[in-house]
């Protein structure tokens, strides 16, 4: 038998007996190639402009999974080479040289490592596929299976590994080179050295370490960067002290408490963890350390996503969303005489004859509540209306149809303003134009939105919620343009007592928007409470119906009051294409002097924002850092979880060796098997219960730093949190329920 | 008190078949110290793993206090070991990452004594077997005598009726074994302990108040101390096993 079959004989022994290990390599080679099929994928990166940074995301995060991989090599083969020391001492004894001992445990190293890349290769490739659905969903882009290995990916991963063995078995070949057959013989009866060795220091080491744990949390949470890389350091601290102190401190507490100490099966509990305390106390930290990163990966890519979301979302419930501020139309405008410069000055929306390109209108006098003024003249007469305005008939909306505008004089809305170019507002005209050619829509809208007489409401939020402010007056909408625009929206209908007034605000300000029962005046009038609505409204934005709430009052009400801004909403026939939303990009920028920025937020006097844009940014933005971070606490996860798991079934002949005695003083085996489940349960539950209690606490402070509205309440927060730890623990429970089984099988054999 | 009753132990499949015991029967009287003895293979072990109810009897009856343990369910079987059973081994089988105190707390603990009263009742006979002092040290902290006193304190702390030990001496320097055995005529005489031993050392058995031989798995003598000098009955020990033709180092 040559070297090379022993080492192949001994690769295929090792990949059984390490079963956990060689599949937990099996799944990070797969999880790489995915990853790195995501660099190399033409086809992703070209979905969006941001995409293109995509790679560097999953390279940097790849720097570090493999450094955790090589870690966890080095860990478990280390550890193999403990346990099978005396195997390898006897190759020696019986005149293979060091040489030769050491060529054969790289070998059977490197094939054991070999068969997990081939494996994981085509695994890679299926997952690669998942990762690719998903982004394609993400940005609504059509999904065939295509199953081909990328050259590329497959060269990067191929390369990841070899950098990782050659660097982590070259360690070990120099290692067993160096040992004589008495080191190597007695080698399995080393422990880890204990770091700290006087009990005394250990509890003096204890007390400073919880405290350091409380201090780092305190510090993280006051946001401040220098202070929470204090608190980092905290938190470090925290870990390493207590575990490596952690051996010394519970049996001097069950000294003092024997009662507590001989209560059920604590004894063999405590004891079996102190002791592993002891010998592996500096790689629990670490775990636990590996641990606490990884809840705090998946927690931020939870909250990162949900934020996103809630842009996409919240930002705008239109399709299309043009708003500008009352004073650039102003701006623009011609002002005092009413002419017109560039032909965008006939702003004369409302007039009784929307047709008829009536001139001029919008003030002179560069006041809003001038404009107001001098506009209503224009509007003729008021009682033209319709009647499709009047509020507290149902749907105001139904049966304008698709003419011009205008409920009246009050307020000034026209529907389906690409339509008419001429009467809509200056501001919005060459967006008009480009839609009115290239984007069919289904319903669209120019409305206004109203300064309110007070800050009566924007007081009340500001006192009792997390709200930044930007109006000085509360906003208010005609009930007239609020109905039209939730029928545009496809929400309920909704009806306006006379006398009253409705809030729709973000949801996050439903419930103490609810307990409002206050008045308010407006145009004069006294009007009650008569309702409050949440739906996306489009109330993030400073020139958006609101920001984070509007007041909708009676038509009549809105005749003296000036405008605040104006908005241009559209609903599409079909979701725009990235063409269309360049074209609208380019428009804006070219208003905006150039100065619009890449995204549709501008600081402008003029915000334009496409619903497909922003889940375009959206789905980017989530592949290149959602995914990078679940790739990342993926690993962390699986990598530490099989470190435990294969120190723990290192354990089974001590653990039989506990048990057989157990059973010969009389325990019977539904005892045994809970002895067992609980020994199991604290020990893999030691370094995750640290990472909890340091990054729930941090996650829910961040979650809290986010925008107003972003998390609607402690009820999502919560949500977030639970399944950021939910998935953890999932892939947790599938070790410790593989260790489980594999000791209860091998432990307890009848 | 214990009552063996022609049991029979076989091992191995249909076609190779090997009989441990061969009818072997003997009565055990309360507070009697027995040793049994044989060469490698005899059924020693075999006897005493299927008294201590750790192995099953092929045929033939084991009664305790009238009681016959093959007829038990395995839930009575580890509440019989707990209560009326102790354990001594040749390899003290303590745990290593308990304490002398715990190990020896272990056997009330499986019991479910009061837990407050757990440590009380440890010194107590801890203190019989003097090894008081180092109750808080781990097994790898003291002497292999030191150890095996522990397994004798753990063997007898819950007030079990019948002490089995295998080979007790078997890992023991001289000086230790005749400690341990001191300890065990001790605990026999003065607490009347009923001791079954298994042992392949002469002297060990001289301890006892009567010897059972064991050759092939048949019991082929028997021998009772009496009034005798231990070192007249060690001597007719020696020449039982000479009689027996064991190996010189079965004997020494």
């Amino acid at each position: 038998m040559t070297l090379f079959n022993i080492s192949l004989r001994n690769a295929r022994r090792q990949a059984g007996d390490y079963l956990v290990y060689f599949v937990t390599v099996v799944l990070a080679a797969a999880l790489i190639h995915a990853f790195n099929g995501l660099v190399f994928s033409r086809e992703l990166l070209s979905l969006s402009p941001f995409m293109k940074s995509l790679p560097i995301f999953v390279i940097m995060i790849s720097i570090m999974v493999i450094c955790v991989i090589a870690w966890l090599i080095h860990y478990v083969t280390a550890f193999m080479l403990t346990r099978r020391s005396r195997e390898l001492g006897t190759y020696i004894l019986i005149g293979l040289e060091n040489n030769q001992v050491a060529k054969l445990f790289f070998l059977e190293n490197l094939v054991a490592g070999g068969a997990a890349l081939l494996l994981g290769l085509p695994l890679g490739g299926l997952l690669f596929q998942v990762l690719r659905a998903v982004i394609l969903s993400l940005f609504h882009a059509p999904y065939t299976f295509s199953f081909a290995l990328s050259p590329g990916a497959v060269v990067l991963t191929i390369v990841y590994f070899t950098i990782i063995y050659l660097m982590v078995l070259g360690r070990n070949r120099r290692r067993i080179r160096k040992l004589k057959i008495h080191d190597l013989i007695y080698f399995e009866k080393k422990n880890e050295e204990e770091a700290v060795k006087k009990s005394r220091s250990r509890r003096k080491l204890s007390l400073a370490s919880i405290l350091s744990g409380i201090i780092g949390i305190l510090l993280l949470l006051t946001g401040s960067m220098p202070l929470a890389i204090l608190g980092t350091i905290g938190e470090i601290f925290f870990l390493y002290g207590f575990f490596l102190s952690f051996s010394s401190g519970v049996p001097a507490w069950f000294e003092k408490h024997p009662g507590k100490k001989y209560a059920s099966n604590t004894l063999l509990v405590f004891r079996s963890l102190s002791a592993k305390m002891t010998t592996m106390g500096l790689t629990m930290a670490t775990l636990s350390l590996l641990f606490t990163v990884t809840l705090i990966s998946e927690g931020t890519g939870m909250l990162f996503g949900t934020l996103f979301q809630s842009r996409v979302d919240g930002s705008t419930c239109f399709d299309i969303f043009i708003g500008t501020e009352a004073a650039s139309v102003d701006d623009d405008d011609p002002v005092g005489d009413g002419t017109p410069t560039d032909g965008m000055g006939d702003y004369s929306a409302g007039t009784n004859s929307p047709v008829d390109g009536m001139s001029n209108s919008l003030g002179g006098t560069g006041s809003p509540a001038d404009n107001i003024d001098n506009s209503l003249g224009s509007y003729g007469n008021p009682t033209d209306n319709t009647g499709d305005s009047m509020y507290g008939s149902g749907n105001p909306a139904n049966g304008t149809g698709n003419t011009s505008l205008s409920t009246g004089a009050f307020p000034r809305s026209i529907r389906n303003p690409e339509s008419q170019i001429e009467s809509a507002a200056p501001e919005f005209r060459p967006y008009l134009e480009y839609i009115k050619n290239e984007i069919p829509l289904r319903a669209s809208m120019q409305y206004d939105i109203y300064q309110g007489e007070s800050l009566q409401v924007t007081d009340y939020i500001n006192e009792n919620a997390e709200y930044y402010a930007y109006y000085d007056y509360d906003p208010l909408m005609a009930y007239s343009d609020y109905a039209a625009l939730r029928d545009m929206l496809g929400y309920s209908a909704v009806s306006l007592e006379p006398g009253h007034y409705i809030v729709h605000c973000m949801a996050y300000l439903g419930k103490l928007m609810e307990n409002y029962e206050q008045p308010v005046i407006a145009g004069g009038e006294k009007l009650q409470p008569g309702g409050v609505y949440t739906e996306h409204f489009t109330q993030k934005l400073w020139d958006g119906n609101g920001r984070g709430f509007i007041l909708v009052v009676p038509d009549e009400c809105m005749a003296a009051r000036p405008v605040s801004h104006k908005i241009y909403g559209a609903m599409a026939g079909l979701p725009l294409t990235e063409e269309q939303d360049e074209q609208l990009s380019e428009i804006h920028e070219k208003q905006m002097g150039g100065s619009a920025g890449l995204i549709y937020y501008s600081t402008g006097s003029c915000t334009l924002m496409t619903k497909s844009s922003l889940a375009r940014e959206y789905a980017a933005t989530s592949a290149c850092t959602i995914f990078p971070l679940y790739y990342l606490a993926l690993i962390l996860t699986m990598a530490s979880a099989t470190i435990l798991t294969v120190q723990q079934l290192g354990e089974s002949a001590r653990y039989r060796q506990q048990f057989g005695l157990l059973g010969k003083l009389g325990m019977d085996r539904a005892e045994m098997a809970h002895t067992l489940q609980k020994q199991l349960a604290v020990y893999y539950a030691m370094p995750a219960l640290p990472p909890l209690l340091i990054s729930i606490p941090l996650l829910w402070a961040m979650g809290h730093t986010f925008e107003p509205g972003t998390i609607t309440g402690p009820g999502q927060l919560t949500g977030i949190l639970g399944i950021a730890v939910g998935l953890f623990f999932l892939i947790y429970f599938i070790y410790i329920l593989m260790a489980y089984s594999s000791l209860k099988r091998n432990v307890l054999a009848e | 008190m214990l009552q063996v009753k022609a049991i029979e132990k076989y091992y191995g499949s249909k076609n190779n078949v090997t009989k441990a015991l061969d009818r072997v029967s003997f009565d055990v009287a309360e507070g009697e110290f027995i040793a049994i003895m044989g060469a490698s293979g005899s059924g020693k072990t075999t006897l005493l793993n299927c008294i201590a109810t750790i192995d099953t009897v092929s045929a033939g009856h084991i009664l305790l206090s009238g009681e016959d343990i093959a007829s038990l369910p395995p839930k009575e079987l580890a509440r019989f070991r707990r209560e009326k059973l102790g354990f001594v081994f040749q390899d003290f089988n303590l745990l290593d990452t308990l304490t002398l105190e715990e190990n020896i707390g272990l056997a009330l603990t499986i019991n479910h004594t009061a837990p407050h009263t757990v440590r009380d009742k440890v010194q107590d006979v801890a203190m019989r077997l003097r090894i008081d002092d180092i109750l808080d040290k781990f097994p790898y902290q003291v002497s292999g005598g030191q150890k095996q006193r522990a397994a004798c304190a753990r063997a007898m702390v819950a007030g079990q009726s019948l002490i089995l030990a295998d080979e007790p001496t078997g890992a023991l320097d001289s000086k230790a074994s005749k400690n341990l055995l001191e300890i065990m005529s001790c605990m026999n005489r003065d607490y009347h302990a009923t001791i079954l031993m298994v042992t392949h050392d002469a002297y060990s058995a001289g301890y006892a108040g009567r010897v059972l031989f064991l050759k092939d798995g048949r019991l082929f003598n028997e021998l009772i101390r009496g009034s005798r000098t231990r070192s007249v009955f060690y001597h007719e020990i020696l020449d039982v096993l000479g009689l027996l033709g064991g190996d010189i180092s079965d004997v020494i």
